[in-house]
């Protein structure tokens, strides 16, 4: 028999207080606190900037670059790229960009014959890895 | 963007971004200014301490286990700091509050609360609650309002569950005289002309 009013109370009481929800601090009081920290605390957490390449990923792209460069220049390979053409070696041939073809024909050193698509596309992939980087740190900044 | 957990705020500031601390505080400011002002019963001594508890909770951080909720962790530090605040202005808790009236009919009080306007019905409640003595005002706020478990309130304050038992039982009759009370002149206004 005592539970139904102390239930009826309890009900009561609690949509009650629901209604009256939480008491308001001052508007500026998250920044206040973070004012109070940034004074006291700041110089323990200066801001670290996190590289955007790794270190770990920098040797990795090393070792895979080196790899390539040794498969390259081992010449266990064989193959003739000249008769692959894309639509843009076209236009670029179009454009007479400079015939790279020749200095790099190293004749003292055996087997290195490094199509100029490749170092077309290795500048121009160098060009905007740059421009990309540049872009980025001014963005984040 | 989906909101993040504490603990994820919590990592980024382990990593060093001061910052994100500011979201635990927007997120958690009303909790604790609201049980700061619970106990101190005045708006400034609860904003003052409010401040210090977020201050104190940066630097304690690491010991943060997430055992825990981070609300349940907060309001520790909340109420150990009131009671350290009331301590040194020597405005000791004092628990004895008006005697606790007879049983009530809720249901009449309750239909007369609902027909005042939605913001003096949440003023007179909250007046009602400021005028529990002690901590009463509190243990009704998290047993009522943020619904925990005697456990979880045995936990912030130190008392036993038992006792909580026993204070909240008495609290919640005295808030109910006082309730009608301040109901009372809203009677007379609209009875008594």
């Amino acid at each position: 028999m005592e539970a139904n009013p102390d239930k009826k109370l309890d009900d009561f009481l609690k949509k009650t207080i629901k209604s009256a929800g939480f008491e308001e601090p001052s508007v500026d009081f998250t920044a206040s606190v973070m004012d109070q920290i940034q004074q006291k605390e700041g110089s323990k957490f200066a801001t670290s900037y996190k590289p955007l390449i790794s270190k770990n990923a920098w040797i990795s792209l090393g070792l895979i670059l080196m790899a390539v460069f040794a498969f390259l220049l081992s010449g266990e390979w064989e193959s003739d790229f000249s008769n692959i053409t894309l639509p843009f070696m076209e236009r670029l041939s179009d454009l007479s960009l400079p015939d790279l073809s020749g200095k790099f024909n190293l004749n003292s050193i055996d087997n290195i014959n490094i199509h100029p698509n490749v170092i077309y596309a290795v500048l121009m992939l160098s060009v905007f890895l740059y421009a990309q980087i540049i872009y980025l740190k001014r963005n984040i900044e | 963007m989906s909101r993040l957990t504490d603990l994820e705020i919590l990592i980024k500031i382990k990593t060093g971004d001061i910052l994100s601390f500011s979201l635990l505080v927007d997120r958690y400011k009303y909790l604790v200014y609201t049980a700061a002002f619970r106990m101190l019963k005045v708006k400034e001594d609860a904003e003052e301490v409010s401040q210090d508890v977020f201050l104190s909770a940066f630097k304690a951080l690491d010991t943060f286990r997430g055992d825990s909720k981070f609300s349940t962790w907060l309001y520790r530090i909340t109420y150990r700091k009131c009671l350290d605040y009331l301590k040194k202005n020597q405005r000791w808790i004092d628990n004895k509050g008006s005697d606790i009236s007879e049983y009530h009919d809720i249901g009449e009080l309750d239909k007369r609360m609902e027909d005042l306007e939605q913001q003096e019905r949440k003023l007179q409640v909250r007046k009602a609650i400021g005028e529990l003595p002690g901590d009463d005002g509190l243990l009704i706020t998290l047993f009522y309002l943020e619904e925990l478990t005697l456990k979880e309130i045995a936990e912030i304050t130190g008392y036993s569950p038992n006792s909580l038992k026993v204070k909240l039982f008495r609290s919640r009759k005295r808030l109910l005289s006082l309730l009608k009370k301040e109901m009372e002149p809203e009677i007379i206004q609209k009875y008594g002309g």
